[in-house]
């Protein structure tokens, strides 16, 4: 079993699969934001997908629906002050959201059957992580990016 | 005002820099992959950014040495491309929006763009973006079609493109020579990503 750096979970916690017609939040950063050479916002690159070696194939995400809000806003809008609280987010960064059933049907497609499970921390209670992501697949990582996460809320919009 | 500040924000582009290291090379050089200016990248360019530096200092010395990399090959380019990446890199290389653990652009990799760029020739410029350990990513977005290279300081690139056809999205990657990018391209036809096509302006502003 794989714990996130700065999970408070315990090796007799269970992780717990997220439901699949729930969404998770990415942040993107400023680099990894998609434009075009004028500097206007047209994606996500696939690198914001690429794990870096100490994740040990877990891509970090928040749950939006752990926040239990009214609506769908209201989740992405405490999300996104929570990530404001325990990362460093720039004025030009980005949040690509997705849905737990599709980002498992991309990653299928490629012959890859991802986890995606709650790996809360003491600073950030809706942590999850995607696991069993592999470094190297730039395909499955372009299919991340166009296609599982198609939501892009920047920033400064929020 | 130095003349490396000048390089780094120049004022305007046509400074006297710019014209000194335009006449300096000069040599009516047609092909600008084989231009010694681009191969010949200096071991000073090269060394690894003192760790020991500021956050800012880090940011300021990797936008110099792109800088000077993008002056030394101004003959091969317009003033727009050369106004436009050095806008791009400037952007990349933005204080206040820095992930600490990522890493500044990396001139071999720039190095890499610009010979593709130089070889290509292509009538859009990509947006530039940045992987964490520090290589360029160049993205083309024509409509749901995307072409990503990734600039790799060895001399090669990885490369995924994804098309959409019947609403269905057909996506293929690999790693080439930087030397064999053009050819490679020539087969999933360059003039979709690299020609103007107004029909796919967007107009969500960054």
């Amino acid at each position: 079993m794989i714990f996130n750096a700065g999970s408070y979970m315990t090796a007799e916690t269970p992780q717990q699969n997220l439901p699949e017609d729930d969404h998770v939040m990415r942040h993107i950063a400023k680099n990894r934001i998609r434009r075009d050479a004028s500097g206007h916002v047209v994606g996500i690159n696939s690198q914001a997908f690429r794990t870096r070696p100490t994740d040990n194939g877990a891509l970090s995400v928040n749950w939006l629906e752990w926040f239990r809000k009214p609506t769908e806003n209201d989740n992405i809008k405490v999300s996104i002050h929570v990530l404001r609280n325990t990362r460093n987010i720039g004025p030009h960064d980005a949040f690509g959201i997705g849905q737990v059933k599709k980002i498992k049907e991309v990653c299928r497609s490629r012959s890859k059957q991802v986890r995606i499970v709650h790996a809360p921390s003491r600073e950030n209670p809706a942590h999850s992580t995607i696991l069993r992501l592999e470094q190297d697949d730039i395909i499955l990582q372009e299919a991340l990016a166009d296609e599982a996460f198609c939501q892009l809320i920047q920033n400064k919009d929020i | 005002m130095t003349d490396m500040q000048q390089l780094i924000n120049p004022q305007p582009y046509h400074s006297c820099v710019f014209s000194q290291l335009t006449k300096l090379h000069n040599d009516n050089v047609s092909s600008a992959f084989n231009s010694t200016a681009i191969n010949t990248i200096s071991a000073e360019q090269t060394k690894p950014l003192n760790k020991n530096c500021s956050l800012n200092e880090r940011l300021y010395e990797a936008t110099a040495r792109i800088k000077i990399l993008i002056a030394k090959l101004s003959m091969h380019m317009e003033q727009e491309w050369r106004s436009n990446l050095f806008r791009q890199i400037d952007f990349l290389h933005t204080p206040e929006d820095w992930q600490e653990e990522d890493a500044p652009a990396n001139t071999e990799s720039f190095a890499n763009f610009l010979k593709a760029l130089l070889d290509i020739k292509p009538h859009l410029l990509p947006g530039l973006g940045l992987t964490y350990e520090g290589n360029i990513i160049a993205a083309w977005t024509t409509g749901k079609d995307r072409l990503t290279l990734e600039f790799l300081p060895n001399g090669h690139v990885q490369w995924v493109m994804s098309i959409c056809a019947e609403n269905e999205a057909e996506r293929l990657g690999g790693k080439v020579a930087v030397s064999r990018l053009r050819e490679r391209l020539s087969n999933n036809d360059l003039q979709r990503w690299f020609v103007h096509d107004s029909r796919n302006a967007t107009t969500e502003s960054a």
